[in-house]
């Protein structure tokens, strides 16, 4: 008695299709409702930005930065900002740099409730996903507050800030995380705790952490494999080595570790550790100061070459800046968390049904603009 | 109804002169298009109160420009439907992609040939009623794998296998539901069952809470199987939690990705239509159908019921008391949403009382399973398997059972 | 027993998610719709107090420059990322007054068009900072759409009609005088171009003489340092470019990038900028492309534009030295030479 053979499908997911997070392609060879082998085909989103970079000043690359991981512009920024002020070696006023803390844990806590609510919407709950938008409105009044724009800001520029911080700022800012840990429970009410969702993201798509370190996974999908690795923490860049705040790490509460429902839950648990931050930062943020170092201004830094990397809410996000000496970038390679967060999908997405290769790709939480760049 | 329209078109002097047959026939004709147009502008409402719920719960206003709180919109949207373009894919089976939506909507309208709206409002008084009604809606399967098989896209294929899949293995554990209160009544007539509900008893034969006799407070095994009934009979429409044939976030939008139109808006019109028919059977077969609640209660048991329904509301639902509403939210919330059905309500109460209350059970109903699906994640389609074949089923089998001794214990029948 | 732990434990959490949903179910006051065309979104206003606009603060939608406080700087040009302003800006004559600015500064330049593209914009708010008048701002005026545009029919054919809502044009002169400007100055340009080229050609005519003399001189035949391509294409080109008015406009461009220049000063810099680099390119792309000069000239003008700083570099050098010889301005040609082949493996 052998085994009924079926033929094997080829279904590809998207470039259309809801849950694809953007017009990412996934070649799907399935047996059924299984699937046996995904093959993301990426590149719909390219819009040259490495390329780009290299024909605009220094300053003028700030707002593509932000352009790439659309979610995290603040991230994006503040890496850039960061990269190239090391290669002018600046040293930045204290407020910038606390500003700055905040302003990136906040886009943390905005781009992780994206993460959360869409995971949710993938796997089918609709309603979370509204709450979840309804408190990233939230900080991103406080963005528009502070910025003008709401969700490119161009804000951190290289050696500071675009402007200070408007009056009420920081009332608005403390008001925002009062309210914000009560939303959190009513998250974990309506969707953590779910038996469906439990049932829909635990113990689907294992990634063990020896996967995990080989296709060079970061950000809060490591981490909720067990690997304790934070930037923030590892290497502390910025002024991160003065704030207390825990590392989520997955422990399987509901399944095996590295599972999906561990990925949704360790970015919660972050959402609070950056209002964590965010409160501590607020607490000693210098009431006076300067928010711009004093930069030339044509920025020309030393001929050389620098790799940078920080902590973007989806992992590690690098930029390998090359400088000739001249204004203008030799060249700009940026390292983004989620092309390599997505390159592990056939790894731990083969022979789970199709309905669970969705709830895995929600819960890596890619952006295509970052994968595509 | 159909004889007594007949009668009555017989009885004017005028028409007296046509023929008995063809007076029957016109008015078989007329009650068909009432069950239509009932089906049809039943949609449109349903439509507008779903939007509104899922609004409200999600923090939100929902549709608010078209006519004062957008309650033209959906008569809007039901005319933009009409008018678009009629679009066929060029590899679909023509035939089959032109009649598989007019299958499930005819199923679904079907059904409601033998729902009881009232003691006279009723179209088929069928002595099989509750038989035909499953059997009919059944077909409903038929359709949905026409419409995805003749799209010819990969999609809807898997829509319709899931479809195909999750309705047949619930129909068991809800026809296993229904035969426990058939077991009860003794009788598959739907009118026969809701008036065997009527007066009041007490809750579960012997707790001395006055309510009245329906078969949900008939003893905890059918109060049990209202509830399996519910959640097989959602499964059994495809709506959250197990929508997977049509889930938006796996499969596009499942059997219905190449439809649009005319053809998209009878899938809409059927969806709704077998929602309202799962209300009206739950409320046929479990509460008393259009029976008052409280037609029959004496001075005594009413004072009582309500000394009781305060003391569970506060005992039940004081965690969800809210805000500076000192009120009961369960009693408000159902009473608001049908806000919808109570303004004509009131004059149909008027009207017939029956109407009423069948239609307003029907709509808490339906609210309840708006809830679920603006709460609940999807299962997956294994897990629906495992829902219906390894939890429901035993269940609703052990129901049946159990019904069975409690009739004997209760001595409503003896060997 | 964990078969009735889970539906017991299934059930407990599906009831507590529903009676958050029914939380708010009953709470419908704390929607936060925003009902838009009856409600706005409330724009965080904040003054910083510039200049006559005094309700600038800091949201990102539709730049507006204050015309009258331009001096015709470029420098908001300069630092735009997408290139979506353009200024056209000419030397008044020399008795003429310009005015001063709100701050007191002397305008210098008549600022004949400045045009803001929105349709390119995208708010990145670079251009604003390094005015020196601060006249150049992002106002909160974030609805572009107006009932105007909805009367209006367009038809595919004039889908540019919506772009062309979104090109705002500020100008100090009427319409005729910009015209009359810009015909003035390509006149000017072309006269400039022909007279360089006469120039040029004498003292092509003259190096040759001498390269004559020299070879002569010589008796034997040892070969000439100049190449022969180098001088005898860089006359043609210059004429080519002055026939071609979008060449004016381009080589412009390119002028535009060197800070505080007049009209005419550009102009004469743009011919001795195509002067000094085109010994650099031209070594290779006109022996390539004898027949299309026109095309070779324009694509060597794009590529020019991008490396400013050499150009400009060695613009001013050349002004001082004013009779570009080949041998004198090697250097310089090297240079450029290297970043326009660094410019071409990159793009």
């Amino acid at each position: 008695m052998g085994r009924l053979h079926a033929e094997e499908m080829i279904l590809n997911m998207g470039p259309q299709h809801p849950s694809t997070h953007g017009v990412l392609r996934l070649k799907l060879t399935t047996d059924g409702e299984i699937v046996s082998k995904i093959e993301p085909v990426i590149g719909y989103l390219h819009r040259s930005f490495e390329k780009h970079a290299e024909n605009l000043e220094y300053q003028m690359v700030t707002p593509f930065t932000g352009r790439c991981d659309y979610l995290a512009a603040m991230g994006s920024e503040h890496g850039y900002a960061m990269a190239v002020e090391k290669m002018l070696g600046i040293e930045l006023p204290e407020r910038v740099e606390y500003l700055r803390v905040i302003f990136a844990e906040l886009q943390r806590i905005a781009s992780h409730l994206v993460a959360v609510g869409t995971f949710g919407l993938d796997v089918g709950a609709i309603t979370p996903f509204i709450y979840c938008f309804r408190e990233r409105e939230l900080i991103l009044d406080l963005f528009e507050m502070a910025s003008g724009g709401r969700l490119l800001y161009n804000y951190i520029w290289i050696g500071g800030l675009a402007h200070d911080i408007p009056p009420g700022f920081v009332e608005k800012a403390y008001e925002f995380l009062d309210a914000f840990d009560k939303r959190v429970d009513e998250y974990n009410q309506i969707l953590t705790g779910n038996k469906i969702f439990v049932e829909r993201a635990a113990d689907i798509g294992v990634m063990t952490p020896e996967v995990a370190i080989n296709y060079g996974v970061t950000g809060p999908s490591l981490r909720a494999s067990g690997v304790n690795i934070d930037i923030r923490r590892t290497q502390p860049y910025s002024i991160y080595d003065r704030f207390d705040f825990d590392v989520p790490l997955g422990e399987g509460l509901q399944g095996t570790v590295g599972d999906s429902w561990d990925r949704y839950y360790v970015r919660v648990l972050e959402m609070r550790e950056s209002a964590k931050i965010v409160r501590q930062a607020l607490e000693q943020l210098p009431v006076e100061g300067d928010v711009q170092a004093a930069v030339p201004r044509r920025i020309k830094p030393p001929v050389g070459e620098i790799y940078f990397r920080s902590e973007n809410p989806r992992g590690e996000l690098g930029y390998y800046i090359v400088s000739d000496g001249k204004n203008i970038p030799a060249r700009v390679k940026m390292r983004s968390p989620a092309f390599s967060n997505l390159s592990v999908i056939n790894e731990i997405g083969q022979g789970w049904m199709i309905s669970d290769v969705i709830a895995i790709l929600g819960s890596l939480d890619i952006v295509l603009g970052e994968i595509d760049r | 109804m159909i004889q007594s329209l007949a009668n009555w078109i017989l009885s004017f002097d005028i028409l007296s002169g046509l023929g008995s047959s063809l007076v029957w026939g016109l008015s078989l004709f007329i009650v068909a298009a009432l069950i239509f147009v009932f089906v049809a502008v039943n949609a449109i409402v349903l439509v507008y109160v779903e939007r509104k719920v899922s609004a409200f719960m999600q923090v939100r206003l929902g549709p608010m420009r078209v006519g004062k709180f957008g309650v033209l919109q959906t008569v809007a949207d039901a005319l933009k439907l009409l008018q678009k373009e009629d679009i066929i894919p060029e590899k679909a089976d023509k035939v089959l992609f032109t009649i598989g939506p007019w299958t499930i909507l005819v199923a679904s309208v079907a059904t409601f040939a033998a729902i009881p709206f009232s003691d006279t409002l009723l179209a088929a008084n069928m002595n099989i009623g509750l038989f035909y009604v499953i059997s009919i809606s059944s077909i409903v399967v038929l359709g949905i794998v026409m419409a995805g098989w003749a799209s010819n896209n990969k999609w809807s294929l898997y829509g319709a296998m899931r479809s195909a899949a999750q309705i047949i293995s619930y129909e068991i554990p809800v026809g296993i539901t229904l035969v426990a209160v058939v077991a009860v009544v003794g009788s598959l007539n739907l009118q026969t069952i809701i008036q065997s509900q009527g007066g009041v008893g007490n809750l579960f034969h012997w707790i001395p809470i006055p309510l009245p006799n329906w078969y949900i407070f008939h003893s905890p095994f059918l109060f049990l199987a209202a509830f399996v009934y519910m959640i097989g009979a959602t499964a059994e429409i495809n709506r959250t939690p197990f929508d997977i044939p049509e889930s938006e976030s796996e499969l596009v939008a499942g059997f219905m990705t190449e439809f649009s139109g005319l053809r998209w808006a009878l899938f809409f019109l059927s969806e709704y239509a077998n929602a309202t028919l799962v209300a009206f059977l739950v409320s046929i077969v479990f509460l008393g159908g259009w029976q008052s609640p409280f037609a029959s209660y004496s001075g005594a048991q009413a004072a009582l019921l309500v000394i009781s329904l305060v003391a569970i509301m506060w005992t039940v639902f004081v965690k969800v008391k809210i805000g500076r509403l000192s009120m009961y939210p369960l009693g408000i919330s159902i009473l608001t949403t049908m806000a919808a059905w109570l303004f004509p309500g009131f004059a149909i109460w008027l009207a017939s009382p029956g109407l009423f209350w069948i239609v307003l059970k029907a709509a808490s109903i339906i609210f309840l399973l708006m809830w679920f699906r603006w709460t609940f994640p999807r299962l997956r389609v294994d897990q629906l398997m495992y829902v219906s074949w390894k939890v429901i089923l035993p269940i609703s089998l052990i129901n049946l059972m159990g019904v069975a001794v409690w009739m004997w214990l209760s001595g409503e029948i003896q060997f | 027993m964990s078969y009735f732990n889970n539906i017991s434990n299934a059930i407990s959490t599906l009831v507590d998610g529903m009676k958050v949903t029914m939380g708010y179910f009953v709470r419908p006051r704390e929607h936060v719709t925003l009902q838009y065309p009856d409600e706005v979104w409330p724009v965080p206003s904040r003054n910083i107090g510039v200049g006559e606009l005094d309700a600038y603060n800091t949201i990102r939608s539709k730049l507006t420059v204050n015309i009258n406080d331009c001096i015709g700087c470029r420098a908001c040009e300069r630092a735009c990322p997408v290139n979506c302003i353009t200024i056209d800006a000419y030397k008044g004559g020399p008795e003429e007054d310009l005015g001063t600015t709100s701050n007191g500064t002397k305008i210098k330049l008549l600022v004949a068009n400045f045009t803001i593209d929105m349709s390119e914009c995208m708010y990145c708010d670079l251009c604003t900072p390094p005015c020196p008048e601060d006249c150049i701002v992002m106002t909160p005026d974030y609805q572009f759409i107006s009932n105007d545009n909805l009367k209006t029919e367009v038809t595919p054919e004039e889908r540019w009609r919506d772009r062309d809502l979104l090109i705002y044009q500020f100008s100090k002169v009427p319409e005729e005088e910009r015209q009359r400007l810009k015909t003035e100055a390509e006149e000017a340009a072309q006269a400039k171009a022909l007279a360089m080229a006469a120039k040029k050609a004498e003292a092509e005519k003259a190096a040759a003489d001498k390269a004559a003399a020299e070879e002569a001189a010589i008796a034997e035949g040892v070969s000439s340092q100049t190449s022969p391509t180098q001088t005898e294409s860089s006359p043609a080109q210059d004429v080519i470019i002055t026939a071609h008015p979008a060449n004016t406009e381009a080589s412009m461009e390119t002028a535009n990038s060197v800070q505080d220049v007049t009209e005419a000063e550009e102009l004469t810099q743009v011919n001795i900028s195509m002067d000094t680099i085109a010994p650099g390119i031209s070594l290779e792309d006109k022996t390539d492309l004898p027949e299309s000069e026109n095309i070779s000239g324009e694509e060597e003008i794009t590529r020019i534009n991008i490396p400013m700083d050499t150009i400009t570099a060695s613009i001013t050098q050349e002004e001082k030295v004013e009779l570009p010889e080949n041998e004198n301005n090697s250097g310089e040609g090297e240079d450029s030479e290297d970043r326009t082949t660094e410019e071409r493996e990159n793009g």
